[in-house]
């Protein structure tokens, strides 16, 4: 009874952690669990209508075609649950505040964490099985509607893809949680905690930089799976799972009768099948591999969590020394050099401070920059433009998107308080200055943007030479001032009031979103056009700057007549 | 047992990556006393407070409960004490009812013992009607009475209790010290943790001095003034700890004032 109330409450934990803002954390989860049932219901459909298509359907052709929808499908159980886990980051173990509460109740040491983990693995669970329910039922019945298939041949299929894809999420999670408990093994509670957040910012990027990845990736033949080729490294892991899937279906696909096919079909059918039954043996060897694979990790990822968790800490290692990213000496440098006023200053270091300390915020940031740098990926592929100007508008595009994409981070970011208990803090402190710490919360953003341009140049003078590359900087910048303007502009209190997402987001949402693409493709033909002469090129940019420019003007005068309002 | 008391620290130390927060502390509380721990800042109060809880495990000396070693928690001597921690750990996301209903469950108290007793408690300590709202939106006295129900819920012999003014008003401050003095006759053994020389002269039958981790006087507050040869508790407490509260405050006015 007790120990099913700790785990109850431990699980409820899970929910209320501290990567949702706190003023509309049930907003977010409710929109979070909405997206975990219904975008992989939508991505499902999608992938299904071509089995639909096909008139004639064979075996072989649904075991190979398949490979590329497995793949996705346990790609991104196992993204998706790593990810999940790294926001749990401080909520997978035992908190100072849970040793703090629970350690002085009459509750044995074991008992706590016996809950713990049983509240964990219900969590974990629950997530992936939630994650993977509609998409194990619907898929592998869709895929072989054509076929004549009875429900008892179709059970194992739906068995066979549930326990891969679960599988993989179990893979996902199990690594995330493997990498936390082995990093604090290896170098210590103290040092732990001041690393802790500087690698679970960078795992967080990572991992949805490729779930972003996933769709473009993994799309196309995955005719490595049935040779002996370990394909890329990347997709190795999820190799496995999908290898798992094929090889416990292959046994009921082998079983069903291929329909009527011309003599041409029937050879082309026949390369297939001789294509994926050699394969099967060196198929099933992955699948023992992963299988082992999983077992060890889960072997390694328990045995150091409960190892971790062998003694309570109640106390903060408050004494662990400085953090390893100076925040606060990057962040004052930069305003020694760019912000002289107090209140300014005061605005840009207060920025940098957020970002870096607050784990919402710095969550806000991190997904913008991936998808950023999912899209900028995704855009740039090789090739060349026109003989006269060897880029693509596409290829501009691509900076266009990173910047709207972070700076799109940067306006959720100033959009949440810092710390809503802390507010009143500014009210206190307020001495009629907000537009010079208005202009320190531009600067930082601007800097951003900046620093992000220059980041860049390398790359694209690589390919395009110098002078095109400096050209492209240069607009960039333009654009991005104007872009920082237009999006973080109309905030008139940066950092300081939550201002709640609009109720009808997911509607003016969908037309902001494709207005945006529209003007990025629009902006990006146009400096395509500029780009042929420097002065053009000037010309762009200053109009950029000149609009940024008249756009800060027109938000500054609503934020004079709002305080005026205000003070009447 | 020395002195037949119920809970005894003997000789506890603890260190912190080398440092000693606390270096020797021995003490011994008795049944229906209530005892007051004074010192000024880092002298090792809490580190004592939690090491005699068994939420920090002392580098030496033991906690004896009853005669019996409890060093570093027992789960029957934790079904015996109430704790009020110096900060307040709570969970914000559930309400005062929910965490006082957690706790009371993990207690082991039956629920047609803890409902009443919860919500009495809750409104006879101002609580009633925010006894729903999340601890996210308590004011700091709000959470301090939810963690003295919390530590009162199960009838406690021992009631060990770490600043517990912090945050409470004027009359809150009251109803507690009154509150103590009923346990107190009632047998239960208090351990008072404060800054506030006031109160514990007040309210302490004897008080234990401690300083960079030492004890430097264990007596009754008569026997601390005369020690010291001092008219109050608090000019007694400047003495022992070796505060001069005049020059010290005349030097941060003439920091807060240099540039003015």
């Amino acid at each position: 009874m007790r120990s099913r109330l700790l785990a109850r409450h431990f699980l409820s934990q899970f929910v209320e952690n501290d990567a949702a803002p706190e003023i509309d954390r049930h907003q977010v989860l409710a929109l979070v669990a909405a997206g975990v049932i219904t975008v992989p219901l939508f991505a499902t459909v999608f992938m299904s209508v071509k089995y639909l298509m096909q008139p004639l359907q064979t075996p072989a052709w649904t075991q190979v075609t398949a490979v590329t929808d497995r793949m996705i499908f346990c790609a991104t159980s196992m993204l998706v649950s790593a990810i999940v886990a790294t926001l749990e980051w401080d909520t997978l173990t035992l908190s100072s505040r849970d040793s703090a509460i629970l350690g002085v109740l009459p509750i044995s040491h074991l008992e706590i964490v016996r809950a713990k983990v049983v509240s964990l693995v219900t969590f974990a669970t629950s997530f992936v099985v939630a994650l993977n329910a509609l998409p194990t039922l619907l898929h592998p019945t869709v895929m072989v509607a054509n076929l004549s298939l009875n429900l008892l041949m179709l059970a194992p299929l739906i068995v066979a893809r549930g326990f891969s894809t679960m599988a993989a999420g179990a893979f996902g999670f199990a690594c995330v949680l493997a990498i936390r408990e082995g990093l604090y093994l290896l170098i210590g509670r103290r040092r732990f905690e001041r690393v802790s957040d500087l690698v679970r910012s960078a795992l967080l990027f990572s991992l949805l930089l490729l779930l972003l990845l996933v769709p473009s990736r993994l799309s196309g033949r995955h005719d490595w799976m049935f040779e002996r080729n370990a394909g890329p490294v990347l997709q190795r892991p999820v190799g496995w799972f999908v290898a798992m899937d094929i090889v416990m279906a292959a046994k009921v696909l082998d079983d069903v009768p291929r329909p009527d096919l011309s003599t041409w079909e029937a050879e082309q059918d026949d390369l297939l099948v001789t294509q994926y039954r050699n394969g099967l043996p060196y198929m099933a060897t992955q699948a023992l591999g992963g299988a082992g694979v999983l077992l060890v990790l889960l072997l390694v990822s328990s045995t150091t969590y409960l190892w971790n968790a062998r003694r309570l800490h109640v106390l903060p290692e408050g004494r662990g020394g400085p953090a390893i990213v100076p925040a606060s000496a990057v962040t004052n440098v930069l305003a020694n050099v760019v912000a002289r006023r107090p209140a300014k200053r005061a605005g840009l270091v207060f920025l940098g401070q957020t970002v870096l300390g607050s784990p919402v915020h710095r969550i806000y940031l991190i997904a913008s920059v991936a998808i950023g740098a999912a899209l900028l990926l995704g855009m740039a592929p090789a090739g060349t433009g026109s003989p006269g100007l060897p880029v693509r508008a596409s290829q501009l595009a691509a900076q266009t998107l990173l910047l709207t994409a972070i700076i799109a981070g940067f306006r959720a970011t100033i959009r949440t308080s810092a710390d809503p208990r802390a507010t009143w803090l500014f009210g206190v402190a307020d001495t009629g200055n907000l537009a010079a710490f208005r202009n320190g919360v531009r600067v930082g953003t601007l800097t951003a943007v900046t620093a992000t341009v220059l980041m860049l140049v390398p790359l694209h003078a690589a390919a395009w030479g110098v002078w095109i590359a400096s050209m492209h900087a240069l607009n960039g910048a333009a654009l991005g001032w104007l872009l920082v303007e237009i999006a973080c502009g109309d905030v008139e209190q940066p950092l300081m009031r939550t201002i709640p997402p609009n109720d009808a987001l997911n509607t003016v949402g969908a037309v902001f979103l494709g207005a945006i693409v529209i003007c990025v493709v629009i902006l990006a033909r146009i400096e395509r056009a500029v780009l042929t002469s420097s002065l053009a090129s000037v010309v762009f940019a200053l109009v950029m700057a000149a609009s940024a420019m008249w756009v800060r003007h027109l938000h500054e005068r609503d934020h004079r007549a709002a305080t005026i309002v205000v003070s009447v | 047992m020395a002195e037949s008391g119920i809970l005894e620290a003997r000789h506890l130390v603890k260190r912190f990556y080398g440092h000693a927060a606390v270096s020797d502390v021995s003490f011994v509380l008795k049944p229906g006393e209530i005892l007051g721990c004074l010192g000024p800042n880092g002298s090792g109060k809490s580190v004592t407070l939690k090491m005699l809880t068994g939420l920090i495990e002392p580098t030496r000396g033991s906690v004896l409960y009853s005669g019996v070693d409890v060093t570093g928690g027992d789960v029957e001597f934790r079904r015996r004490f109430g704790y009020v921690p110096e900060e307040p750990h709570l969970y914000p996301f559930l309400s005062g009812r929910g965490y006082l209903e957690l706790v009371a469950g993990l207690r082991d108290l039956p629920t047609n013992v803890a409902r009443p007793k919860i919500n009495a408690l809750l409104e006879r300590f101002g609580l009633g009607e925010a006894a729903e709202q999340s601890i996210s939106g308590y004011s700091k006295g709000m959470k301090q009475k939810t963690l003295l129900i919390a530590a009162l819920l199960h009838d406690p012999d021992v009631v060990i209790l770490d600043e517990p003014e912090s945050g409470l008003d004027v009359g809150s401050i009251l109803v507690v010290r009154e509150l103590l003095r009923v346990l107190a006759v009632r047998g239960k053994a208090i351990l008072y943790s404060s800054h506030i020389v006031e109160i514990v002269e007040r309210l302490c039958t004897r008080v234990v001095v401690l300083s960079a981790g030492r004890v430097i006087v264990d007596g009754s507050v008569d026997h601390v003034r005369t020690v010291t040869r001092s008219g109050s508790l608090e000019e007694a407490f400047a003495t022992l700890s070796a505060q001069h509260p005049h020059a010290l405050a005349s030097e941060i006015a003439d920091i807060v004032t240099a540039h003015a």
